[in-house]
């Protein structure tokens, strides 16, 4: 890929570090093809990796498991660019958001089970959050097509009445805001806002997890797929968008490196990724049609 | 649990059939790791495989993983139901809840994989 010299390559890491990126926006293939690397990177250095993200433009990224033909049918949002995420979930349509990427060694402790990464990385917004004085928590379980709370001990949705989108579900440590006394949108029955929600791919040599901080409403889309971002939820207005909302994620970024016992190493640039982490394969991968369309 | 069964270290297990063909699972300490599994996708019958190399994936609430073949050779029969009952991963990893049959194309692989024991240490000696 073309870029700087990345001089981060070539330095000493400890296992017990955390290195982070602020990448410009970029596509939605490069977007993956980057964090896909980022978790070969991860396994070869032997560090949690972070790499922060925003999207040159609109574009709904569907988790890896869902059909494209439900990206299709969603009458408003045609014409706009489709990826394939190598992590699960539902769908999100970026614009609007931070994609905060982290990438874990598959021996670190925090890539036990998924719900451990889930809970340090999401715990350390709340608190973040609450420092900031906003009453963020996280979510105690899913939400169904009519918007109730199922009960996170009843095992796992039917995936026929999964929702698509991606902020009208809710797994056990979402971050979540107390919810308004009226709906916001059509599909605004429950009682919280999500604003980070996550879902990870689990590869041989790293857990990669992507979250996606909701820093505002989308205001590119219908409404009935936009859902309420901090800046609505908390304002004043425009106080959560960037580049304001860079304070709220270095302060998260101290809190993750306190959660995961490691101290923050902040690269200055670009995420480069190394030779051998796959990039260009991957690039090429996400931009095909057949792998958008494989489900 | 066979006691000839063994286990690769991305957690999928191995117990050799008769006929000279393998059957592949995931282990039950992968499923509760997991936890609450919505979909699965198989591999299909006839591909040739290389032992690591990617052979399904499974996802769960949170996470996608991918179901890795411990042994090289032939994609001969999978759990085709598998996708649709996937509780049977939990109830049984090592008897219903099987993926797949392989035919080994070398036999020395299996041996190299971990026994019980030694997958046992790797899980730190929780329930599997």
């Amino acid at each position: 890929m073309a870029g700087p010299i990345d001089a981060l390559r070539v330095m000493p890491v400890s296992p017990q570090t955390i290195q982070a990126w602020w990448d410009p926006p970029a596509d939605g293939p490069t977007n993956m093809a980057l964090d896909e690397s980022l978790a070969a990177e991860a396994a070869r250095r032997a560090a949690v990796l972070v790499r922060i993200s925003t999207w040159s433009h609109p574009t709904l990224s569907l988790g890896a498991f869902q059909a494209v033909a439900d990206a299709r049918a969603c009458a408003g949002l045609e014409g706009l660019p489709v990826v394939r995420r190598p992590s699960g979930g539902g769908a999100i349509i970026h614009g609007s958001d931070l994609t905060l990427c982290v990438a874990v060694p598959r021996d670190h402790p925090s890539a036990g089970a998924p719900q451990i990464l889930y809970d340090v990385v999401h715990g350390a917004l709340v608190d973040e959050l609450r420092s900031r004085g906003v009453p963020a928590s996280l979510s105690a379980g899913r939400v169904g097509p009519a918007g109730d709370l199922a009960d996170p001990g009843a095992g796992p949705v039917p995936r026929s009445i999964d929702p698509f989108l991606c902020f009208d579900r809710r797994a056990v440590g979402d971050v979540v805001l107390p919810g308004q006394a009226e709906p916001i949108n059509a599909e605004g029955t429950r009682g919280d806002r999500k604003i980070l929600g996550s879902a990870q791919r689990r590869l041989r040599g790293a857990v990669l997890q992507h979250g996606t901080l909701l820093l505002g409403a989308n205001r590119s889309i219908p409404p009935r797929f936009s859902h309420p971002g901090l800046d609505d939820l908390v304002g004043p207005a425009g106080a959560w968008r960037l580049p304001q909302a860079e304070g709220l994620v270095r302060g998260w970024l101290a809190r993750l490196s306190v959660g995961l016992a490691a101290p923050l190493v902040e690269a200055g640039g670009r995420f480069t990724p190394g030779p051998d982490s796959g990039f260009e394969e991957a690039l090429k991968r996400f931009r095909q049609e057949s792998w958008t369309a494989r489900r | 649990m066979a006691a000839d069964m063994k286990f690769a270290k991305t957690h999928e297990w191995v117990r050799p059939e008769s006929g000279g063909v393998v059957t592949v699972g995931i282990s039950a300490y992968a499923v509760e790791a997991l936890t609450d599994l919505v979909f699965m996708q198989l591999p299909a019958v006839g591909r040739q495989v290389k032992a690591g190399e990617s052979i399904g994936e499974i996802e769960s609430v949170k996470a996608v993983s991918d179901i890795y073949a411990p042994v090289s050779g032939e994609i001969v029969e999978v759990n085709a139901s598998l996708p649709d009952r996937l509780e049977t991963l939990g109830k049984d990893p090592y008897g219903d809840g099987w993926i797949a049959k392989i035919r080994p194309s070398d036999a020395t692989e299996i041996e190299r994989l971990l026994d019980r024991t030694a997958y046992d240490s790797l899980v730190g000696g929780r329930p599997h």
